[in-house]
């Protein structure tokens, strides 16, 4: 699996680098940008790991990376949107509220998923799957 | 016969989450793709609303664009976000059945470095957390901040085994709990019957106001955050749970 993960992540780099040398109107390769870049793999990561994971805790794991993709992507956009005065402030105030309402909605997913354990004795939805 | 057929199950799942895998992979491997061409294909140059932030400011009643967003631009949003926490909250107590909170486990008694460090620390997380909510005014700060640093307070007199929110009602938790939710709808419907537009702030009166609401606001966030650990199903001891089911069998 980590395996899968690493050989994953290592080809979007090569196809990111890849399209940015391709594409001429492309601005050079900025520290935000890296960013931006990073979050879209961060929330790809998050997204297969909550599709091909069957136990609960994993699936809250992988929202919450999901989650941190997006906060990181938009603190980089307002980086990028920086005006005179600093960083653009309504990414930063999304992502402020953003990150104590996934720290509610994750405290929630983890109470549902040990109402389902102490109700069917699995961390997971499908009885059979053994998939962890 | 049997062992034959569970072979063959086993076998079928097997074969079931290799093709999820794949199916996931490629998925998430386009998505990648598309989400990574949407990036580099973002139109150039400051796109944002930092500068319109930046000549409003004055009237805002803060020195900081992030607060001046929080709860004065968008308060209607962070309004809204109070409430989803009030709603996580309210969800969990849904689960256990009840608002009330299991009191709290003794701590292991004559613990001497646990309630050295509870001492110690509870008074400059509850310090940090004033200084922080103080601090949003002119600085990176605010409610949120400090309600989490609060919150984290209360999640340790938990965790140290000190009786904390657990002994103070039901009723007082639910207070406790929607007056940030309240605040906000206050200011709304005052700035309605004021003739102005909703949560449309006074310039003049602004900083008073954001720093009331901010604090009630504090005070939930942190509430919110105590009794998400504090209500957590299960959190129980073991062994009152088992004191519990000896009870209930003993009924039935």
């Amino acid at each position: 699996m980590t395996l899968l993960s690493c050989g994953y992540m290592s080809v979007c780099f090569g196809v990111a680098s890849a399209a940015g040398a391709a594409t001429p109107e492309t601005p050079v390769l900025t520290s935000h940008l890296v960013y931006m870049l990073t979050a879209c793999l961060l929330f790809c990561i998050g997204l297969f790991g909550l599709i091909t994971r069957g136990h609960l805790m994993r699936n809250v794991m992988s929202l919450n990376v999901m989650g941190g993709g997006v906060f990181l992507f938009l603190v980089a956009v307002a980086r990028r949107d920086a005006g005179e005065s600093g960083p653009d402030p309504v990414p930063h105030a999304m992502t402020l509220t953003g990150i104590v309402v996934a720290l509610a909605a994750s405290a929630f997913a983890l109470a549902l998923a040990r109402r389902i354990h102490s109700i069917t004795g699995e961390m997971r939805l499908e009885p059979g799957d053994d998939n962890s | 016969m049997t062992r034959h057929d569970a072979t063959l199950r086993r076998r079928r799942r097997r074969a079931l989450l290799r093709v999820r895998i794949v199916v996931a992979g490629a998925g998430a491997l386009a998505l990648a793709l598309l989400l990574v061409a949407a990036v580099l294909e973002l139109p150039e140059g400051p796109l944002g609303l930092a500068e319109e932030a930046a000549a409003q400011l004055a009237h805002t009643g803060v020195d900081h664009a992030v607060t001046a967003v929080l709860l004065n631009y968008r308060s209607y949003d962070t309004w809204l976000e109070v409430g989803v926490l009030l709603l996580a909250v309210m969800a969990i107590f849904a689960l256990r059945g009840g608002a009330h909170l299991e009191n709290v486990r003794p701590a292991p008694r004559r613990d001497p470095l646990l309630t050295w460090l509870t001492r110690l620390l509870i008074p400059m997380l509850t310090l940090t957390a004033g200084y922080l909510l103080w601090l949003g005014k002119f600085a990176p700060g605010g409610a949120f901040q400090a309600g989490v640093v609060l919150g984290a307070a209360g999640a340790m007199l938990r965790l140290s085994g000190t009786p904390s929110l657990d002994r103070i009602g039901d009723v007082a938790i639910r207070i406790l709990l929607a007056v940030g939710f309240l605040a906000f709808l206050v200011a709304a419907v005052a700035t309605r019957l004021a003739g102005l537009d909703m949560l449309e702030l006074p310039p003049g009166r602004a900083g008073d106001i954001i720093l009331m609401v901010e604090t009630l606001a504090t005070i939930s966030i942190a509430t919110t955050c105590a009794v998400l650990v504090m209500a957590m199903p299960g959190a129980e001891s073991p062994p009152a749970i088992a004191a519990k089911d000896v009870r209930k069998e003993a009924r039935t």
